[in-house]
Formats: structure tokens, sequence, C-alpha cells
């Protein structure tokens, strides 16, 4: 292996693409094309069988399944460290029909598992009794992959040491209830050395991903990012363009496959714009997923997918807004004596609404008005929540002392509880098309407060149905002690302060859209035909699930089904002879 | 004496690259490197609240573990709770954190020894 440093002939597009990564809005589509084309015969700077670009939650499985076929192996990540937002992840990851279940001696049989996901994913053209439930060929066929090889994938990542893992039998999926009496328990699997509270399997399974890659001779290389495809005159992929930290490019030779595991679009303000549906704040992330898969496949004729939907969840907008790298999701709107309000002080959506349903409320759009009534609502507490359903885990609003709290506002008052929200409104004005809390605000809150606690006294939320379901009561977090309501998720909000408030938007946990793959992870052009030698998994490809997130641990549970699947399919691809 | 030479050829490599990237804004390369390597977890100055890792404020000199209020993994207390952060400590520490305290919650590894001397250098001019 040789690394030469300097090729001073690329460094135009090295700086053109640095600033559309940047984000710079005319620049970043035009970005689009910018993934280089290369068939110069020019020497390579590194060589290997199977280039994976991209070390978060579907690189590493991916790298570890094509080591163990035995390939040379290399990992080319763009930030200074392996994980990306796999790293901050919870790391459930949800496996139908695994081991452990069986062993359990349940079943999770395959036809229900298919009604499940079709009619989450396309409840639009949804019908039983169609062969294909009203899914397309495609998502019928890529769901059913998951079905068949997620169970095996991590079963080998489990035996080989690289994710040990424990079973969790008793979580439900997210729409158990869909599935009725038949519905399966126990499809949840999380990192072995997991803490009780569940939340930072990431971590654990991050480090066992990468202590596993580098004992068995993975080449985990990282300030490398990927910037194009080399392609030979036939078209085959058979290396990458890659931009290191220092600013020094570098051709890596692939004999057999590219992998690309490089993430989604949630840090690039441009594609979010012209492809969500929704006009979201950005999201958690790793900060170095700026969709740049979608602008190097783009030319080289791979056929996207999916490009409207991510994996949603609440977040807070002071922290989106500065782009902290630390930034979780809110799993959990914490808080039973607690509510959210739009800028008209009413409650517009049952608080404890999963996360990625939650999501589409903040973007619904007032026809009369022409705006965004709910862009940026706010979560008000007591000093009960504050108290009791305070937590550091699962990017709870509400947070313990001592913690970072610089997203909660307090007031003595519910007056200056209001002033202290104008005031931190204020000073987003410019990204949030100025928006204000209307006048009537304090008088709303007020009637809206008392609704709500005639409700939480009768333990019912006529109005939004809020603890109504058993996934909404898991996720609610913790609460005073004592509490004798039938609905464990809703209390009285106190007369008297002092009141606690967040701002709270919508935003990604990642993109699920980007190049459309078949079963086998090869990257498909317009004409259903994989490109030769290039793959691609995870969040920068497009997700069969449509809108849907099925259950916890649905966006990992899946890669490793897709990673186990490419590498197998890349370790059977011939030795390109460029 | 190779590795030295070696070092400082990493070295003035990363800052021809690093300088080519500045576009004659003055901000110092030890600095950027940390930023970019350190910052998506850390927070750097005083009374910033920690992120995903504890903040690094005055860390050379500091015991390992003491940032007040946040949560150490038991593996890394087991393996460095106490011991001042040297400069040979967190070279090492910066090389494997999973070599020196495996379990501990940090991945990272940086096998250039001239970028982690520039990640030293900033917590030595920052300290
Ligand atoms: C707070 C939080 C909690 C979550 N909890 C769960 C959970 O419990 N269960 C679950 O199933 N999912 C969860 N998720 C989602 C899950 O983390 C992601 O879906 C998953 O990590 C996606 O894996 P990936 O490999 O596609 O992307 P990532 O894990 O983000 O990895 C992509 C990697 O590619 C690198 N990269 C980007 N561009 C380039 C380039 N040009 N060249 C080289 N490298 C590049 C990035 O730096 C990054 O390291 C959670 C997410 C968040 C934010």
């Amino acid at each position: 292996m040789t690394d030469k440093q300097q090729k001073p002939s690329s460094i135009s597009r090295r700086h053109f693409i640095k600033t559309s990564g940047a984000g710079v809005a005319a620049v970043a589509l035009g970005g689009l094309s910018a993934g280089t084309v290369s068939a110069a015969p020019e020497a390579y700077d590194s060589e290997h069988d199977i280039v994976v670009c991209g070390g978060g939650g579907s690189g590493l499985p991916a790298a570890l399944f094509a080591r163990w076929l035995g390939n040379d192996v290399a990992i080319l990540e763009k930030a200074a460290s392996p994980g990306g937002t796999a790293a901050k992840a919870a790391f459930w990851y949800w496996v139908p029909n695994n081991k452990a279940l069986r062993d359990a001696g349940n079943t999770d049989p395959k036809p229900e598992f298919m009604r499940y996901v079709a009619r989450l994913s396309r409840p639009q053209s949804y019908d039983p009794s169609l062969p294909k439930l009203g899914l397309s060929d495609w998502e019928y066929e890529m769901c059913e992959a998951i079905y068949e090889s997620a169970s095996p994938a991590v079963e080998l990542l489990a035996e080989k040491g690289a994710l040990p893992y424990r079973h969790v039998p008793d979580v439900p999926d997210y729409w158990a209830d869909l599935a009725g009496e038949n519905a399966p328990m126990g499809r949840v699997l999380i990192p072995k050395d997991t803490s009780p509270s569940m939340a930072d399997g990431g971590q654990v399974a991050i480090r066992t991903l990468t202590v596993a890659a580098r004992r068995d001779g993975v080449k985990i290389q990282t300030g490398q990012r990927v910037v194009s495809v080399i392609r030979n005159e036939k078209g085959r992929a058979v290396g990458v363009e890659v931009e290191t930290e220092e600013g020094t490019t570098r051709r890596v030779r692939a004999r057999k496959a590219v992998i690309f595991a490089s993430g989604g679009f949630t840090h690039d303000p441009e594609l979010r714009r012209n492809f969500l549906s929704m006009p979201v704040y950005g999201g958690c992330a790793a900060l170095t997923n700026e969709g740049d898969f979608v602008r190097i496949s783009s030319s080289l004729g791979a056929q996207l997918g999916n490009m409207n939907y991510a994996w949603s969840c609440p977040i807070l907008l002071e922290k989106a807004l500065a782009k902290d790298g630390s930034m979780s999701g809110i799993f959990t709107m914490t808080g039973d004596s607690m509510l959210m309000v739009n800028k008209y002080g009413q409650r517009v959506v049952n608080e404890k609404t999963l996360y990625n349903e939650m999501v589409p409320t903040f973007f619904q759009w007032d026809g009369t008005r022409a705006e965004y009534p709910n862009l940026v609502m706010c979560s008000i507490w007591d000093q009960r929540a504050q108290d009791h359903s305070a937590s550091k885990d699962y990017g709870s609003q509400i947070v313990p002392d001592g913690t970072d709290n610089r997203h909660i506002i307090k007031g003595e008052t519910l007056e200056d509880l209001i002033e202290g929200i104008a005031t931190r409104l204020h000073q987003y004005r410019s990204d949030t098309g100025n928006l204000k809390l209307s006048p009537d605000f304090l008088n709303n809150l007020k009637a809206t407060i008392h609704r709500f606690n005639d409700l939480a006294r009768n333990g019912q939320d006529l109005d939004f149905q809020r603890g109504e379901r058993a996934v909404e009561r898991m996720f609610n977090g913790h609460v005073a002690p004592g509490s004798k309501s039938s609905n464990p998720t809703m209390h009285p909000i106190a007369s008297e302060g002092p009141y606690y408030a967040a701002l709270i938007t919508g935003g990604t946990l990642d993109t699920k859209g980007g190049p459309r793959t078949n079963t086998h992870g090869q990257v498909l052009d317009y004409a259903n035909r994989p490109i030769p030698g290039l793959y691609g998994i995870g969040n920068c490809v497009a997700s069969p699930s449509g809108r849907a997130y099925w259950s916890g641990g649905a966006t990992l549970g899946p890669i490793m089904a897709f990673a186990y699947r490419a590498a197998n399919q890349a370790h059977a691809e011939p030795l390109s002879q460029d | 004496m190779r590795s030295t030479t070696k070092r400082l050829v990493i070295v003035g490599l990363i800052l021809a690259g690093w300088q080519a990237m500045a576009q004659g804004k003055e901000v110092s390369l030890s600095e950027k490197l940390t930023a970019s390597h350190c910052g998506a977890c850390h927070t750097f100055k005083r009374d910033e609240p920690h992120g995903m890792g504890p903040n690094l404020h005055g860390l050379l000199d500091r015991p390992a573990g003491s940032a007040p209020g946040y949560d150490y993994s038991d593996s890394f207390l087991q393996r460095l709770g106490g011991q001042p952060w040297s400069r040979e400590l967190l070279d090492a520490w910066l090389a494997d954190t999973q070599a020196l305290a495996p379990g501990s919650a940090m991945t990272y590894f940086q096998d250039d020894p001239g970028k982690r001397e520039l990640i030293i250098q900033y917590f030595e001019s920052s300290n």
C-alpha cells in the first residue's frame, strides 16, 4: 500500500464540494452532479477487495461480514471516529423471528410480519387480500429480505463477539394493537452491556463492533470523506476518490465492490428543503451526514426512492439551530403535569404520541391564515413534573438540575413564563419566519390548562386520547409516585408556579431516502439494473418503510439484514482487472 | 529519530492542507483539528455543559474522571480514575481509548502521532 498525499489537479473540485457540503444554497443542488466519474488510469493510493464508505450503524457490520468471508476490507469514515448516528442511538434493534424469541417458544410467522409492515408503510394501498398486500414489488421484496436475513445477521455478529445481545422479551411493537391477539412480542434486541435504562446501547454497540473490526483486520481509516466513485470503461465501480481531513485527495481501489454506508442528508439544508415532505430544522444524525451519496450517485444514474420521508422525532429548537452534536431526539415527552401548546396557546396533539408520528403535527399547514401554527410548540410543566419526571435519557425535554438545561425557560407565574418564551422566540425570529405568540396566548393557555386539568382528574383525555395506548405508557418516563390516577400520563398542572417550558419542533433522527437498491444492496439505475460494483445500505439508500417507524429498533434491525446481504453479494463479485 | 522526522513530515502535510482550507482566516490548526475530532461530543469552554462526553476545559493536569456531574463509565473510572491527565496519558488515550480502558464509553483511536500531537497542543495552549 502506498500513500501518496497530494494531487493538485483535484483542488478545484475539492473546493467546490466543500462549499456545497457547507450547505450553501445555490451550490448544493448543483453539487448533486459533483460525484465525479473518472475512468482515468491513474495510480491508486491503496487497494482493497471491498471498500465501505462510512463507519456507522450499517458500515461496521457490513465490513465485518465481508471480512469474515475472507476479504481485504477498508472502512473510509468521514468523521474523526467511527460510529456515526448509531453511536448516539439507544440501539434497540428490531429483528423479526429472532432466535431468542423462538427459543422462548414463541412464533413470528412471515405472513403476519408482512401484513404488519405493509399496513404501516403503505396505509393508502394496503389490502390484505392482495398477493403483495398493496406494496410495490420492490417494497414487498425488501421487506421479505428483512424477515429472512435480520436474524442470521445478528446471530453471526453475536457469535463472533462483535455484537453480543440481550433479548427484551416484553417490548411490544409500536402498533401491536393493529395485529390484535396474534401480535408477537420480543422482536427487540439490545447490545448486551447496555445499562438498565436501555438508552446507551449505541455507545456499547459501536465499541464492540469497532473493537471486533480492528481485531479481525478491517482497516478503519478516519477523516476520509469519499467524494466520488471511480468507474472503469464498462461502467463498473472500481474505487473511490477520497478527500482527507488534511485536504489532500486519495484514490482507493476496490477490487470487488464499493459499499456506501454514509447515512442520510439530515445536515444538508438544501437537500432537506428540496426533498423532504416537511420543512424540518435538521435533527440529531451525526453532523457528518450531509447527503454525500445522493450527490455522488446522481451522476452515476442511480434511481432515487423514498426521498420524502425520514425517521422523525421532535427536537429542541435551540439545540437544532446550534447544530449541537450531542443532541438527542425527544423519544419520551416526559411529565404527567405537562402539556404542549402552539402559538395560540392551544393543545393540538396528544403529547405522548410516538415520536415519529408526532412530527407531522408541527408542520400542519393552516391554509386560511397561510402559516404553520404549530411550527414551534411549547412544552409546559410544573414543579411536580420537574421534581419527578426529569431525566437524562431518551432526549427528555425535562432534565435534572446540573445537566445541560440551557433550553429551559422558567417563570414564577404563567405571566413570567410567557414573557420568557416570547423573549426566546424573538431571539430565533430569523429562523422561524418571525414566529410570535398570539396576543390571546395567555388567556387561551389558562383555558387550555383548565380543560387539561379536568380531563386529567377524570383520567381520560377526551380531546386527544393521551395515554390510551400501551406504548405511550411505555414511553411516559418517570412520574411522581403514589399517583392515584387511572391514567399515569396525565396529572393536573399546579395552580401555583414555578412553571417551566421548552421550545420544541420536528426533526429527524436521519432521513431514509436515497438511491434505490435491490434486495442484495446493489444500487439500481432507472432501468432497475444494478450499477456493477456499487452497493448501498442504511440511511443513505431508499428504505422500503415509506413513512413508517414500525417499532423501536426498526432502523437498525433491517440495517443488519441488508449489511449482511450486501456483504455476501459483494464477496461473490469477480475481482476487477483495473 | 526516524519517527520524529516522520512525525514532522506528517504535521507539515496536515498544516499545508488545513491552511489551504482556512482560506485566509486565522484559526489555529490544532484548534481546528481538536474541534473536528472532539467537538461533536465534548464542549471546551469553562462552565459549558457536558455533551455526550464531559466538558474538557482545563483538561491537562486535572484528574481523569473528575468533571463534576458527568457519569463516567465504570471501566473508565477503574482504569484511569484519579490519574492526572498528563501529556503522555492523553497521547495514549487518543491513540486507542479501548486499548487503554477496555469497555469505556468513548470509542476513538488515532494512529497518526502528528494529529495526536496537534490535539495535545490545543489542550496545552488552552489550559
Ligand atoms: C438519538 C438517537 C437514537 C436512536 N435510537 C435508535 C434505536 O434505538 N434503534 C434504531 O433502530 N435506530 C435508532 N436510531 C437511528 C439509528 O442510529 C440510525 O438509523 C443508524 O445509525 C443508521 O445507520 P447508517 O449507517 O445508515 O448511518 P450512521 O450510523 O449515521 O453512519 C453513517 C456514517 O457515514 C459517515 N459518512 C457520511 N458521509 C460520508 C462520506 N462521504 N464518506 C465517508 N463516510 C461518510 C458518517 O460520518 C457516519 O459515521 C437513533 C438515532 C438517534 C439520533
